[in-house]
């Protein structure tokens, strides 16, 4: 059985290195446990406080974003599950967000990864006006987009906190330190490794078929059952 | 090494409250604001915290 705090210390050091290694300035990334249960958040942190990281233009502070991890083992107790995620971007001249980029486990409906951008666009909202009075699961709010939720890949192929990093150097321009590209490179490896190695465990006879035809020897435990159930695959 | 902070049951109910009573707002109106895309812009700045604090107290998280 891995020990929560400890996982999340683990977690936590390879955001700071991979946030540090990206962005100017050093954050504080942290976790925060609740005493009586098994659940913890990973967040940056000031003392015991969740706050947001500053991202500036040429020295310049334009812009806020808030990194949350919410996370508790998983029914093995050896891996920290994410149950829930988010990557908010917001502007110094108001406090609603700019842009969101979430998962959550937990959704039924709606994809459980995610952007959802705060903005306005009449084309847009004239369609789905149109479409909410035809069908009306359709959003009631056609004036915010925010109310949208584009998907990203589902539960097994969704984008990390690389991918956000890069979004916001590459597209907003924001100030980076010199090696930036690498850092996220490298980390943007670890997650995919992680996420594949999650993968083959859901489809080992997949995973065994394709070692085979590649001349490797496989052969399944003897307990193995084929009874996999690729839900993550299914998902959007 | 990254800190870890240990919160009681009592600690998040009372930042809860504070943060609450900050907006002037219980929880069942913020969770129908979030919901139905409703939220002012301070309302929206406190989200991740409110979630977090559910989440850490085991109950349901907000949705949007």
């Amino acid at each position: 059985m891995a020990d929560l705090a400890a996982s999340g210390r683990a977690f936590a050091d390879r955001l700071k290195e991979t946030i540090e290694a990206v962005l100017p300035g050093t954050v504080s990334i942290g976790a925060i446990i609740a005493q009586d249960q098994n659940s913890m958040v990973i967040t940056a942190v000031n003392g015991s406080q969740s706050v947001d990281m500053p991202l500036t233009l040429s020295g310049e502070r334009v812009a806020t974003w808030r990194l949350s991890y919410q996370t508790s083992m998983d029914h093995t107790g050896q891996f920290l599950k994410t149950i829930k995620s988010a990557m908010v971007l917001t502007s110094v001249f108001e406090k609603t967000p700019l842009a969101r980029l979430e998962y959550d486990s937990k959704m039924r409906t709606a994809p459980i990864a995610h952007w959802q951008f705060h903005g306005e666009r009449g084309a847009f909202s004239h369609l789905l006006a149109r479409a909410h009075s035809a069908r009306k699961y359709v959003t009631d709010k056609p004036h915010a987009l925010s109310s949208l939720h584009f998907p990203v890949g589902g539960e097994r192929f969704r984008p990390g906190v690389e991918d956000f990093l890069e979004f916001l150097v590459r597209e907003c321009g924001v100030d980076r330190e010199d090696g930036w590209e690498s850092a996220i490179q490298d980390g943007r490896e670890i997650w995919r490794r992680f996420q594949m190695r999650t993968a083959t465990r859901e489809l080992q006879v997949e995973a065994a078929q394709i070692l085979t035809a590649m001349n490797w020897t496989v052969s399944p435990p003897l307990d193995y059952q084929d009874d996999e159930r690729p839900t993550a695959l299914r998902q959007w | 090494m990254a800190p870890v902070i240990e919160l009681s049951r009592q600690d998040l109910l009372e930042r809860q409250d504070a943060i609450l009573a900050h907006l002037g707002v219980t929880l069942d109106v913020y969770r129908e604001r979030a919901a139905t895309h409703l939220l002012s812009s301070d309302e929206w700045a406190v989200m991740d915290d409110l979630d977090s604090i559910l989440f850490l107290l085991g109950e349901e998280t907000l949705t949007d």
